[in-house]
């Protein structure tokens, strides 16, 4: 999980800088942005797949695994 | 002549070069950012340029320690989770040295990284993701905490024979008592006493003690005429502050 929140520091703090004045908006900083939170949603996805589903049936909303 | 020449002169640049080096050391704020994420640490560091910070940059634990022990930064903004070893053990390697004030970054909600992080001396720690201007208001309360002494390195006095000078609170104690100085005064004793027993030439002098742009030239003699009415025992034959005739002044122990 400590991954995930990593990604997600890169992107807040872009975001925040861009917001703040403190970095100018440019192509390279989105892409810096659009990257981490890919990251972001890999892992989840993946920590999604690994983790066994819940009692019950899978509340994740993915399909099940094969 | 040439060889008789020689010496004296590479003796005034290394001393030049050393009080440059010492100059800075006080006067630019140094962080030491420490994170393998060259999309956050862009960030912070343009932040903290803002804010009148110079910023030192380290992307492993290895270099990380490697990087203050060579530039000795005033404050080390420091990630628990890092190449070559982690954040922990720079932290634990840095305290084996001094007392700088540490922040970590973590992305690790689990308490116990929390209280391991702290109980192994860190100074605060901000939770990922941050906002960025919470960290550079991080950074300068834990400046402001040690700047007002609290839990600070002891080396911030200096002392040369009955003058105690305390470079952070800008204050100057003759024979233990408190003596008001102009911050020119200031800067001319701060600058003489870091090199008691070197002559430094007028030029030396006047471009430390200009740095900041004040408009000062000329008055330099009569700077250190005032300087020494005030902490001189007798200022019409100082003890402490000395002119070497047709170069300059320097800074003497009596005792």
């Amino acid at each position: 999980m400590h991954d995930v929140r990593n990604q997600l520091a890169v992107a807040v703090a872009n975001v925040e800088a861009m917001r703040d004045g403190v970095i100018d908006p440019s192509r390279e900083r989105f892409e810096t942005v659009l990257a981490a939170l890919a990251q972001a949603d890999g892992l989840l996805h993946r920590l999604n797949v690994l983790s066994p589903p819940p009692a019950g049936g899978d509340a994740s909303g993915l399909e099940p695994r094969a | 002549m040439a060889n008789g020449d020689e010496p004296p002169e590479r003796g005034l640049a290394a001393a030049w070069q050393e009080m440059r080096d010492e100059v800075v050391t006080i006067s630019s704020r140094e962080v030491l950012l420490v994170d393998d994420e060259p999309g956050l640490m862009d960030v912070l560091e343009q932040y903290l340029r803002d804010e009148g910070f110079g910023v030192l940059r380290a992307g492993d634990g290895p270099s990380a320690v490697e990087t203050f022990k060579r530039e000795l930064p005033v404050v080390v903004v420091l990630d628990l989770n890092l190449p070559g070893f982690p954040g922990t053990e720079v932290l634990r390697r840095i305290r084996e040295i001094c007392d700088v004030p540490i922040i970590m970054l973590t992305a690790r909600v689990a308490e116990v990284d929390r209280v391991v992080g702290l109980e192994l001396g860190a100074d605060d720690y901000v939770a990922k993701p941050f906002s960025p201007r919470e960290v550079v208001a991080r950074v300068k309360s834990v400046l402001r905490r040690t700047e007002r002494g609290e839990g600070s390195a002891p080396s911030r006095e200096k002392r040369v024979g009955a003058i105690a000078i305390d470079v952070l609170a800008h204050e100057i104690r003759v024979e233990g008592k408190l003596v008001t100085l102009t911050p020119t005064q200031f800067k001319i004793l701060d600058v003489l006493s870091s090199h008691v027993g070197q002559t430094l030439t007028r030029d030396q002098l006047l471009e430390r003690v200009t740095s900041d742009g004040d408009v000062f030239d000329r008055t330099l003699d009569r700077h250190i005429a005032n300087l020494r009415a005030r902490v001189e025992p007798n200022p019409s034959n100082p003890r402490y502050i000395v002119t070497v005739f047709g170069v300059g002044y320097k800074m003497v122990d009596p005792s």
